[in-house]
Formats: structure tokens, sequence, C-alpha cells
């Protein structure tokens, strides 16, 4: 098959939109035929993400198979998609998350399914949108539009306090969003007050300087929004509640990972739109990031609640990756896109394990639980599998993306280094303590024994392990794509940066002259 | 004494003279046979025609110095909206009209007498006009909201409505009276240029001031709102509908006008009190919203807070700020009648659905309307890809644009509360059905069609804006260009 001519992106997008659209719009009897539709078009799209990274060229670091054409000419918007090394394997996780979290809750219970996989296809194509869109408008419809089917999947299959969570989370993330879209505006017309050409084109507002009285309010604006989403400290609140509420199969929460989104939307838009605020501020932004990777860890190792442990964990890893990020060097994005990658599969299946638990015992809570081991064997070892591989196991992939990170901090600054590994201690407590407590510790007196991993449960577990494996041996597949775009990234950042210190000075020598001047 | 007949062109009152013609016949119809069918289709070939003619007219141009009643683009784009909403309220009440027992002989023609008040409305050229159009378009609404005799709530909402009415008309009056008194004009060109001269008299301002009251009485912006919840729950909702996206859409469009053109150079007196009338209906609107368990309730405060954000376009004004306040204006006008024509549909027989418990889980048993009326509220509270966003994105860009970052911010800060009701309502639409799904009723094809046409346009003007903004950016330009 030729495919070298295909719209290859827009397919990516837009396939799942379709599958969606026949689940809905078809009315099935039942809830099989549905499901199976929606997990072949997670497949075909799982394919043509292959098909994707084959067509890609390593060497390059520019925008690939870009595809370009207007889409509101009033406003200079257009449509615009293209794939660089570090959106890449972020569409790449999503294709082959979605599929494997589809399998995770395969014999959900509840009604409707073919609703909940409708619903997980759109937020795929939101999620994909989001990933590969290069016109700032398109961007933000994805952004926005990507919550409607998370909101809707919790809030209509979630626990019991689910209203509470939705409206949480869409309040803030919203609401966060909703002030970039200010911002965003502003730019728009800073760069037509500039070149004299109204558009949202990124690659042409990267070279839109912003005026210094506006840097702050509107950095801050893209950064809020960003921040809310990864979400860092002091903006995450409502990530545990929401994971604690979604629906228990896992598929929700994989997807949830997925809301990673806000990571890489610095990568894409805040570092280089806005360089000199990135680099101003960024010693107050890797400040947050270690609070954040130090006070998820601390709540972590405290939780009851097996959803709400993970959650934290996830907000502790988030803060290594924006660390990474905002240390500007090589190591340091390469070790963050890497990281992203992992968390969505270690702690994706550590959800999925969590939802298996919970199907069979009715609790997440610590407490409740306690050798399970004795009962299913297996379940138990992917258990473990994936909390060793979360805690950075070598040989495992968190491994490999804390370490760039690690490197990359200890390059900018001794004590960030330091701090981050740190908090890695703190990391293989709380889980290792998780694991022990659920898995080996002493059983309450149960009715009867639990059945161990059924053979979907099996095969859904034992895919994103073997990938796991495979990273963390070999991460080479996806670092030699990434560190082309990131050093491109890195250049444009200092680049852009060393120039606002030259005109800073420019401007300070001027100042200091004209005051001379006054003062003879 | 010899009385001079004007010139009567009545080419430039075609629309509106059609719609008088079928009006009154179809009063007479119900007059002598009795039969609402047939009053039904007189009233709709009227605006069928009506629309014809108006869109004959595009790209005409009769100055309102020739002519008391003006064709230009602005007008043809509002007549247009006008009568399309028109049309769609009739296929709404189809139903709506036998079940709960309106005397249809009576409401459809009220509905083509109120487009007329419309239309002249926004084509008038002087106040005089102005008022009677306002009177028309208002006692035809009045009567609207008492259709519904046997319920109490419907006549209360109209006494209520005509009582606050009657109050805001005769501040209106005052207000063109002072007007008159200080200029020795009544025609918006020549008031224009009298007070272009020099400096603004007091009683200039003053009347500017009481126009501006009675004015906003009828587009129910904050602080002279009060009536518009009680008003909107107790009239038919296909009329709550019309009201908020007929009535309201063609009074803003005078209000934009009247600041454009005569009391242009007064507008920067004006400025921060519109500033803060604006941030506040959005507001008022917005939190009032959130408090509400009645559904019919918390779309009327929603219709106030979208008055807060079209009146940004009155504060900030300019082509770009024009343009966005058409594009508002259109997309409201769709937007608020589907959504009340949602609920309209989703009544259990002649009771309506007006409590919010009563929406759990109703998109399985309604899956269009429900899905129609979704599509509504994520518009209304501006989620991209619908019509809303586009509308927001484009009026806060003019106020962006010219400066007006503050009044941004507040308009995106409201958005956020907003989503708190409109997306609480959509997810207790899709909550899953406790117990037996409950019997569905069965609603008029032809109105759950024209609701599912306006979902759709709604989301396509989300997607592909294009050509509507092809339409408003020439029309903008076209009547900016002379001025």
């Amino acid at each position: 098959m030729d495919v070298s001519n295909w719209p290859i992106l827009s397919m990516l997008i837009f396939l799942p939109a379709v599958g969606a659209a026949l689940i809905f719009f078809i009315p099935w009897r039942g809830d099989f035929l549905p499901k199976t539709l929606a997990l072949l078009v997670g497949a075909a799209n799982l394919w043509l993400s292959i098909v994707l990274f084959r067509s890609f060229d390593p060497t390059s670091a520019d925008m690939q198979l870009v595809e370009k054409s207007a889409w509101i000419p009033e406003l200079g918007a257009s449509y615009y998609l293209g794939v660089d090394g570090l959106s890449l394997f972020m569409v790449m996780i999503t294709t082959f998350m979605v599929p494997v979290a589809m399998l995770s809750s395969w014999d959900q219970e509840g009604r409707r399914q073919d609703l909940f996989y409708g619903f997980l296809l759109l937020l795929e194509t939101g999620l994909i949108g989001i990933f590969l869109a290069l016109d700032l408008l398109l961007f933000y419809a994805f952004w926005e539009v990507m919550l409607i089917p998370m909101y809707l999947l919790v809030g209509i299959w979630g626990g019991t306090n689910r209203r509470y969570a939705t409206l949480k989370l869409i309040i803030y993330t919203m609401g966060g969003s909703l002030l970039m879209l200010v911002a965003i505006l502003a730019l728009y017309f800073f760069h037509h007050a500039q070149a004299g050409e109204y558009t949202f084109d990124i690659t042409k507002l990267y070279e839109t300087p912003v005026p210094p009285h506006a840097l702050l309010p509107m950095g801050l604006a893209f950064f809020v929004a960003f921040a809310v989403k990864s979400p860092l400290f002091p903006f995450h609140t409502w990530l545990p509640d929401a994971h604690a509420e979604s629906p228990m199969a896992g598929a929700v929460d994989i997807t949830g990972l997925l809301i990673k989104t806000g990571a890489y939307a610095f990568l894409r838009f805040l570092l280089p739109l806005f360089p000199e605020f990135s680099t101003s501020y960024a010693p107050v932004v890797v400040t947050l990031a270690l609070i954040a990777n130090l006070y998820g860890a601390m709540l972590a190792t405290v939780q009851d609640d097996l959803k709400r442990l993970i959650a934290y964990s996830s907000v502790s890893h988030v803060g290594l990756v924006i660390l990474g990020i905002f240390v500007f060097n090589v190591q340091g994005i390469d070790g963050a896109v890497f990281m992203m990658v992992s968390i969505a599969l270690c702690s994706g299946g550590l959800f999925m394990v969590v939802g298996m638990i919970h199907k069979r015992s009715g609790t997440k809570e610590i407490s409740q639980l306690g050798g399970v081991w004795k009962d299913m064997p297996l379940l138990a070892g992917f258990f473990m599998f994936f909390t060793i591989a979360s805690v950075g196991l070598p040989g495992l992939s968190n491994f490999v993306g804390e370490f760039l990170i690690f490197v990359g901090a200890f390059k900018v600054g001794v004590l960030y280094g330091v701090l981050a590994t740190f908090v890695m201690v703190l990391t293989a407590v709380y889980l290792l303590w998780m694991f022990w407590r659920v898995m080996l510790e002493k059983a309450p007196v149960r009715a009867r024994p639990w059945q161990d991993l059924s053979m979907v449960e099996t095969i859904t577990l034992t895919i994103p392990a073997i990938v796991v494996v495979v990273l963390g041996v070999y991460p080479k597949i996806l670092l030699d794509r990434i560190e082309p775009s990131a050093l491109k990234l890195v250049g444009q950042v200092k680049k852009e940066a060393a120039q606002m210190d030259y005109a800073a000075k420019e401007n300070s020598i001027r100042l200091a002259k004209t005051e001379r001047g006054e003062s003879e | 004494m010899e009385i001079a007949l004007p010139i009567v062109n009545l080419g430039t009152i075609l629309p509106q003279l059609i719609v008088v013609t079928f009006a009154v016949a179809a009063l007479l119809i119900d007059a002598f046979y009795r039969n609402v069918l047939s009053v039904f289709i007189v009233s709709f070939l009227g605006l069928l025609l009506a629309l014809c003619a108006v869109y004959s007219q595009y790209g005409v141009a009769v100055p309102y110095e020739e002519s008391m009643v003006a064709i230009n683009g602005y007008t043809v784009f509002f007549n247009a909206i006008f009568i399309l909403v028109a049309a769609a309220t009739m296929f709404i009440s189809l139903g709506y009209v036998d079940l709960t027992g309106v005397d249809g002989g009576k409401y459809y023609p009220l509905i083509l007498l109120a487009t007329l008040g419309m239309m002249l409305l926004v084509s008038s050229r002087d106040l005089l006009l102005m008022f009677l159009a306002i009177e028309l378009l208002s006692v035809s609404s009045y009567v609207l909201v008492a259709s519904q005799q046997e319920r109490w709530v419907s006549n209360e909402a109209a006494i209520k409505y005509m009582l606050t009415g009657a109050f805001a008309s005769a501040f209106l009056l005052f207000g063109i009276a002072l007007v008159y008194g200080a200029t020795g004009a009544i025609d918006f060109v020549t008031i224009g240029r009298k007070l272009s001269g020099g400096q603004a008299l007091l009683h200039v301002q003053v009347g500017i001031a009481m126009m501006l009251v009675g004015l906003g009485f009828k587009v129910a912006m904050v602080p002279f709102h009060m009536w518009a919840p009680d008003v909107y729950e107790g009239a038919p909702t296909p009329i709550s509908g019309f009201l908020s996206a007929g009535s309201k859409v063609a009074v803003f469009a005078l209000l934009l006008r009247l600041f454009t053109d005569p009391f242009s150079v007064p507008h920067v007196d004006w400025v921060s009190a519109l500033w803060w009338i604006s941030v506040l209906s959005m507001t008022v609107g917005n939190v009032s919203a959130l408090l509400q368990t009645n559904v019919k309730r918390m779309l009327a405060y929603s219709s106030i807070a979208h008055v807060g954000y079209m009146l940004v376009a009155v504060v900030v004004l300019g082509e770009r700020a024009m343009e966005a306040a058409l594009l508002y204006m259109a997309v409201y006008a769709t937007t608020g009648l589907a959504a009340f024509g949602c609920v309209a549909y989703l009544s259990k027989g002649s009771e309506e659905r007006v409590n919010m418990q009563d929406y759990t889980a109703l998109a399985y048993s309604y899956p269009i309307q429900s899905a129609v009326l979704s599509v509504c509220l994520l518009s209304l509270a501006g989620i991209p890809l619908t019509a809303g966003f586009i509308g927001k994105f484009y009026l806060f860009g003019a106020a962006v644009n010219s400066g007006f970052i503050g009044l941004a911010i507040i308009g995106v800060l409201n958005s956020a509360v907003s989503l708190y009701y409109y997306l609480g309502l959509l997810l207790r639409m899709y909550a899953m059905p406790e117990g037996a799904a409950e019997v569905v009723m069965s609603h008029p094809m032809a109105g759950r069609l024209v609701l599912a046409v306006l979902g759709i346009t709604i989301l396509v003007l989300g997607v592909y804006p294009s050509p509507l903004l092809g339409v408003i950016k020439e029309v903008v330009a076209a009547i900016a260009s002379p001025v």
C-alpha cells in the first residue's frame, strides 16, 4: 500500500471521530458490536501512527508531513498540522494507550458501554489534535473540546462524588485556558501590528517579539493554562478528585494521564513563544516543580485510596517532567518527553491493576486490602512490575527519563539535581510501601478467594509491560528522534533570550547615557 | 391649506408591507374561518415572501436621507435574521400551541406583527418611527406572553411585562423629547450632525440617559433586568425563545446603531457607564443563573449575561466591534431560540419540564432534542467548534484590539463561571437512567426538524464560519464607508 501521499495526520485525528460518530448515530443492539468497532478503530489508528513513525525522518528537526490549508481566512486561522520529534511520541503513546485502555475496560459493568467507548474515541481525537496542531486557534479548539468527552466520561460513569469532581475539573482547566485565550488574542494583534498580517500560525508567531510591558501577563496566562492542565503545584488539586471519581476500569485514568498535554504545551508553545519569560522566570518554575515533586510524593505516602495515591504520584512525576523542561538543555527536554511517554505506560499499568483489584474486591482502599498476592499471583506479578518500573528501576523505561532529567538538572545547578534525586527515595518508599500493604500484609477474612487474571486482562497488561522493557533497554528509538527537535528548541530559547539580554543591556547603556547627559 | 404628501417609494418597504398584509390576512381568516392550520400557512407564506423581498434588497442601498425606512446591509442582515427567527418560532410552536391551549389563530399573526416591529426598528431613520416600532413590538409581545389564558403564570408574566414595558416606554419617550428639544431634529442624520458640531448639551446627555434606561429595560440589561426571568418563565416557551432571540436582538441592533450614528460623539462620555453596565450584566446574569433550579429562569439569566457580552461591542465600537456584534447577535439568536425550543419540545404532555431534576437521563428518551440542547448549551458556554465560541472570540478580540483588556478578562472569567450551570445541565441530561425509562412523548416532526437544523447550523458555524463572516464583513464595510 502506498501511504506516502495520504494526509496521515488528518487521518490520525479524524478516524476516531468518525468511529465515534458511527457509534453514536447507528442504533446498535447491545454493546458488543460498538465496542468491537471502537477497538478496531483504535487499532487502525495505532497502525496509522506506526506508518507515521516509519515515514518520520529522524535526522530532521523541522515540522514534517505538514498539512496546511485555509480554515477561517477572515481571521487568518489555518488548518495547519505537522509533526516533529516532540509530538511524534506523544501521538504514538496516545494511539497505543487508547486501545489498551479499551481492552482494560472490556468487561466493565455498567449501562451504555457503547457511549463510553464513543467518548473515549472522541477524547483520542482531541488529544491527537492537540499534539499535531500548529495553528494557535486550532490548538485552542482541540485543547478545550477535548475536555467535554473527558467531563462526560467521568461525569456519567464515575464514582459517587463525580459531580463535584467533574465540575472542579472543568472549571479549573477551562478557567485556566480562558485567560490564555485573551493572551492569544493579544499576541495575534501584536503580530498584526508588527508584521501587518493576521495569523495564528505558530511558526510565524514565534518570531513576534512581545513588548516588555505585556510579557509578564501574557506569559503568565499561558503558563497558568498549561500548569493547571499538567498539573503543576499549586494548580493540581483537581487531579486527585478526578482520578478518584473516575470509572473504575482504568480506561479514563489512562487517558487522564495523557492529559500531560500541559507539559507538551510548555514545550511547543510557552518556551518558543515567550523565551524571555521562560528564561527569566525559570527559577520560579523550577522551584514549583521541585515542590510538586516533593509534595506529591509526600501526599502519596499517606493516601489510603489507591487511585489517589497513584494520582499524587503522577503529580510528583509531572514535577520532575517540568523540571526537565525548564532547565533548558537537551538532556532535560529529552528526558521530559521520554518521561511523559513512560508515565503513561507505568502509571497507566498501575491504574489498570487497581481497576482489576477493585472489580474483585469492590474497594480501592488500602486498609481494606492485603494479602492479595496469595489469591492472585499473576496480578501481583504485574503490580510488582509496574510498581518497580514507576520507582525507576534501571532497565525499565522510567529510569531513562529520570536519569536524563537528573543529568539536565545537575548541569544547571547541583542543588536542583540533589533535591530531585532525594525525592526518588521517597518515591521508592511510598510505592513499595503501597505494594507491601496491598499484596503482602495479612489479609482480612474473605468469603471466597478472588479469581486471578482472565485472558483478556493478561493480554491487556502484557502489552504495555513489553513496551516498558523495550524502552528501558533500548531508549535510542525515542531519543534519536526527540533529540534534533529538542536541540532546535533549546537553540530557539537560548538565542532569543540572549538577544533579549543584549537588547536589555543596550537599553540600560542608553538609559545610563541619557541620565549622565542630564546630570552634566 | 395644502398638505404635501410625501413621496413614498413602496419598493423600499416591500418586506414590511408583505408582512403586515399577510398578518392582517391571517387575522381575517381566523375571524371568518377559525382554521388554525390555514392561519399558520398564510403567516408562514408571508414570512417566506418577505424573506425573498429582503433577499432582493441585498446590495441595494437607500440612505437615511432619502427615505424614512432605510435599506442597507445592516437592515437586510437583521431583517433576514428576524424573519428566520419568526419562521422557526412558528414551527417550534406548532405542536406546543395545540397542547397548551393557546389560540393559534391570534398567535401566529401576532408573531408576524412583532416581527414587523423588529424590522421597522432596525430600518428606522428617526426617533419617531423608532418609538412606534418599539411599541408595535412590545404590545405584540405582551399579548403573546399572555396567550396561555388558562395558565395564571402566563397572565402574571404578561402583566409584569406590560407594566415594566410601559414604564420603559415612558422613559424612552421622555428621552426622545429631550434630544429633540436640544437638537430640534428627530432624524438620526441631523441629530448626529448637530451633536458633532459643538459641545454636548446637558439635556442631550440626560436624554441619552433616559433613552438608555428605556432601551435597557427592553433588552434586559442590569440593572433593568428584573422583569426578564419572570416573563421568560411565565411566557409560552417558544415565545420566551422568540423574545430572547428576536426582540432582544432587535432592540440591541438599534442600540448599536444609535451609538454609531446619532450619538457617536457623546459616546465618549458614556464609555465608562456602558462598561459598568456590561460588566454588571455579565456578572449578575451568570451568578444568578448559577442559583436557578428552573431551566427557563436559568436561560433567562443566561440571556441577561449574553446581553452583557454584546454590550462589549457597544463599549468598544469601531469596525471590528461592529462585525463582532453582528456575528454575536446572529449566533445568539440561533442559539437562544433553539435552547428554548428544545425546552418546549421536552414537555411531558401539556406539562412543561422546567425543573432541573426533570432533565435527568432525558437523553436516552429524547435523543434529538437532548443533542440539540447540548449543542446549544455548549455554544452558550462558548466551547470551541460551536458558533458561540467564534462569536465570543471575535467579540473579545475586538475588545483586546481596542485596549479594553480588562473587559475581555472579565468576560472570559464570566464564561468560566457560566460553564458550571451549562455543563451541569448537560451532564444531568446524559446521566444514566435509574429504573425504567419513561414513556416517550412524540412531538411534531416539523418542529424537531427545525431544531435539528438549528443545532447543525450552530455546529457548522462553529467549524466553518467563513461564509457568514464574509457576509458580515461586507455589510460592515458597506455601512462604515460613507461615514
